[in-house]
């Protein structure tokens, strides 16, 4: 054998013995230190447990324990646990042994991005009013996890002033961290609404980020709070669709009477995501009174206009019977979604027993023989 | 002749180094990107989608023949997963059990005047039926057509913008639809296909629907095979995948943007590597267009298939496989060494091409030739032999370095599981490794067509308690 052969075989068997090895042993310490983190979390938990229960802070906690992740962990997990005054507890517990002051170095750092992250989050969750400073100097972080983590320390702070920078860093930031920023100020409930109003208006004036304008019109939808109407409602009568849908979306938890006559006029608009999420939007908020303008929708050319207004008409007072009289319709797309829609909210398989059991009234046969002739 | 033999002897090796390295080039990527996945997964709130309604929508679309063993338990089962917003679209094809009489009973299907959308032709639909029960769930019954004609219909019945290719015979890992849709939500306007972590369930036990403990199977067999998920899964695709050049998404777990699926003309009827050849027409389709996309792969959305626990089936299902690379071969020759469809025509493809679809002919010689150079006296027989174990010890390196890779899903966390994983990439090239190369050579010469509806026998994977 000659020697570049001998060497590479010595070279590759090594390789893979000593892999083999390395394998071995990461498997083994990986399981120790799973284990041994394991035990340090459960003793945490008791002492921490054991102290909440008694109202009772350690004279001279353990330096330790404000160094120690594990420590953070099961501090950040009771916090989330707790509530009141026992929620209260685990705040000054956090204060006396100098938890916060360490989460904020660790931060600070600039090396170990993963320590960093954990400390923020832990941070996240620990944090009071005296750290809303730092959480919006993390609001300019390079790293978007550190963002990301920090809107949502500020939002959990309730901190009204970071709101419109947050919807700013949002127009700069790519959709997923733009989306879990919604998440975190549609969190902060009532008190968001006001803030985000004024910035839609902001934006829309100075004709800016029209993605995150159509956001903070959903993040007003999922608060559901019925003083945002007048800002979505103005967005439901812009010339960009894609407010118009955020909008009429967003008026389905928020609108009033108000936002009847709008939703009206949507039904007609040309993008039919628009029509379609109006439809839904009304079935929802007003009365009988709307079910001719949804009744028309019937006869859309799209099919999720279609099947929207008659999933409207079945919620609505008297809508069942538009969708009856929708079966005697020329248009077989009409009578398709009316006939879908009564199957599926259980109005045909009622009437079908009726018939069986014969005690049918003549609008069960007729449904039933209408039914019969499609399905 | 003996510089023929001698010539040929050293490209073997010259073949099998080179495959070798760019394993390794790909494993060491894959760790890069896994350590990022991980940091993600740790703290880029992924868990704060399952309570968004920004969250994008999914249709779950899944094929179906004679699969009454386990379907209303895979069902339930894919109805559990975490997600705000999805559908399940089962597409029964034409199964001649009792497959659709199950599906009536447990989920009180009615039948429905659904005016189903025929973006993509198929065979003929017999009906539409939908729950009645809170579970988003629509059956359509359809005439037999194959697999890939199944989940062509249940695209077209799909309401939702994405749609998740699966098979009914998987178990989809609670998280896996959050984490694989996470990648679409970061970038929604370039990502129209997101592939999952297929892993072999065979040895696991699952309990009402759920993987309650993973261990490494029981035979040989189905050893190799987590070996080669492993190398395949864990220290090869989230390289492509970070080079935006994904030769495949995985027909066990694959998210696909519906309106790209529908424009390509869907899955293609009787191909054997279906998914595959949708994957390669999405990239020459989107390249062709000069869309600016990307198709990416998600370690962390796992999912768990049963493989074949013999020999005899795994024959099958290699010769199958195989022909399905042959045909994509054929098919998709214009993007080899293409610098117009970007990294996969000049990177991934040419990759498979030579080192996947190739490997067998230049092993299967190797193992003719180099014998007879020894009794030629070209090669010296210890010479041969130092090659050979060169080969087999950088081949374990790799392999090893996936089982490393692994460790990042903490899985198998007895070290004595390890242990048997490791001994299995050392006996893996005293015959495991040569009789499939032997079945993927049968497959090149031809032979009578396997099924197109798999060919695994129906065990029902939902109730799999080893």
């Amino acid at each position: 054998m000659d020697w570049t052969l001998t060497i590479g075989l010595v070279v590759s068997a090594a390789a893979a013995l000593t892999m083999a090895l390395a394998v071995t042993v990461i498997k083994v310490v990986h399981g120790e230190v799973m284990r041994w983190r394991g035990v340090r979390t459960a003793h945490y938990i008791a002492a921490v447990g054991e102290m909440v229960s008694r109202r009772l802070l350690p004279a001279s906690p353990p330096r330790s324990w404000a160094h120690d992740t594990y420590f953070h962990d099961v501090l950040s997990d009771y916090r989330l646990l707790l509530t009141g005054a026992d929620r209260e507890f685990i705040d000054r517990l956090a204060t006396e042994t100098g938890v916060h002051a360490v989460l904020v170095a660790r931060c600070d750092a600039r090396w170990l991005q993963a320590r960093r992250l954990r400390a923020l989050s832990s941070l996240v969750d620990l944090a009071d009013e005296r750290h809303v400073g730092d959480l919006r100097r993390y609001l300019g972080d390079s790293n978007r996890h550190v963002r990301i983590n920090a809107v949502r320390g500020l939002a959990r702070l309730g901190d009204k002033v970071s709101i419109e920078p947050i919807l700013d860093l949002a127009a700069q930031s790519r959709s997923w961290e733009a989306a879990r920023m919604a998440d975190a100020l549609a969190e902060m409930g009532s008190v968001a609404v006001e803030p985000i109003c004024h910035w839609i208006a902001a934006a829309v004036a100075r004709d800016e980020a029209p993605g995150v304008v159509a956001l903070a019109a959903r993040i007003l939808g999922l608060i559901g709070d019925p003083e945002a109407e007048a800002t979505l409602i103005s967005l439901l009568e812009s010339d960009r669709p894609d407010w118009r849908l955020a909008a009429s979306s967003a008026l389905e938890h928020t609108g009033g009477d108000a936002a009847v006559a709008p939703l009206l006029t949507a039904l007609d608009d040309p993008a039919w995501s628009v029509r379609a999420r109006a439809a839904v939007a009304l079935g929802a908020l007003a009365d009988s009174s709307v079910g001719p303008s949804l009744a028309l929708l019937l006869t859309d050319r799209v099919w999720w206009v279609r099947q929207n207004a008659a999933e409207a008409l079945v919620g609505l007072p008297g809508g069942t019977d538009i969708l009856l009289d929708t079966l005697d319709s020329p248009d077989r797309f009409a009578v398709d979604a009316a006939l879908n829609q009564l199957t599926l909210s259980g109005l045909l398989g009622e009437a079908s027993e009726r018939v069986a059991h014969g005690s049918a009234t003549a609008r069960d046969q007729r449904l039933v023989e209408k039914a019969a002739g499609r399905v | 002749m003996n510089t023929f033999l001698t010539g040929f002897s050293w490209l073997v090796l010259g073949y099998f180094l080179a495959l070798q390295v760019i394993l390794l080039l790909l494993a060491i990527v894959s760790g890069i990107v896994l350590y990022r996945d991980r940091m993600v997964e740790r703290f880029a709130r992924v868990e704060d989608m399952l309570a968004s309604d920004l969250a994008p929508p999914v249709s779950i679309v899944v094929p179906a023949y004679n699969e009454a063993a386990g379907i209303v338990e895979a069902i339930r089962s894919m109805g559990m997963v975490s997600y705000p917003r999805f559908e399940i679209v089962v597409a029964n094809d034409g199964s001649t059990d009792a497959t659709l009489s199950l599906l009536i009973e447990a989920f009180e299907l009615v039948p429905v005047p659904y005016p189903l959308r025929a973006n993509i032709p198929t065979a003929p639909i017999r009906q539409v039926y939908k729950s009645r029960l809170p579970i988003r769930l629509t059956v359509v019954d359809k005439e037999n057509g194959g697999r890939a004609d199944a989940l062509n219909a249940a695209i077209n019945a799909a309401r939702y913008p994405y749609v998740l290719a699966t098979d009914a015979d998987v178990i989809i890992d609670g998280s896996a639809l959050v984490h694989a849709m996470r990648l679409v939500a970061e970038d929604r306007d370039r990502t129209v296909g997101v592939g999952g972590n297929v892993r072999p369930i065979n040895g696991c036990r699952v309990r009402h629907g759920h993987l309650v403990d993973a261990s490494v199977p029981a035979t040989m067999v189905e050893r190799y095979q987590l070996l080669e998920y492993l190398r395949s899964f864990i220290a090869s695709r989230p390289a492509w995948s970070s080079m935006n050049c994904l030769p495949l998404l995985s027909g066990a777990f694959g998210v696909f943007r519906r309106d790209v699926v529908v424009d390509v003309g869907g899955y293609t009827s009787g191909h054997f590597g279906e998914d595959m050849d949708l994957t390669m027409r999405v990239h020459r389709y989107l390249r062709a267009r000069k869309v600016d996309y990307r198709m990416v792969y998600s370690p962390s959305a796992i999912v768990w298939t049963e493989v074949p626990p013999t020999r005899a089936v795994l024959r099958r299902q290699r010769i199958r496989w195989h022909r399905g690379l042959m045909t994509a071969v054929r098919d998709f020759r214009s993007s080899f060494f293409n610098p117009r469809h970007g990294p996969v025509g000049m990177i991934s493809w040419p990759v498979m091409v030579v080192f996947e679809y190739l490997a067998p002919i230049v092993e299967f010689l190797g193992y003719i030739v180099v014998p007879v150079a020894m009794l030629a006296g070209a090669v010296s027989p210890i010479n041969a032999i130092g090659l050979y174990l060169i080969a087999v010890f950088a081949g374990a390196f790799n392999s090893l370095i996936a089982i490393l890779l692994d460790e990042r899903f903490g899985y198998f966390n007895n070290p004595r599981e390890t242990l048997k994983l490791m001994a299995v990439v050392f006996v893996e090239n005293l015959g495991l490794r040569q009789m499939t190369v032997w079945w993927r050579i049968r497959a090149m010469m031809g032979g009578k067509a396997t099924q197109v509806w798999g060919d695994m026998e129906r065990r029902g994977v939902t109730q799999m308690a080893s």
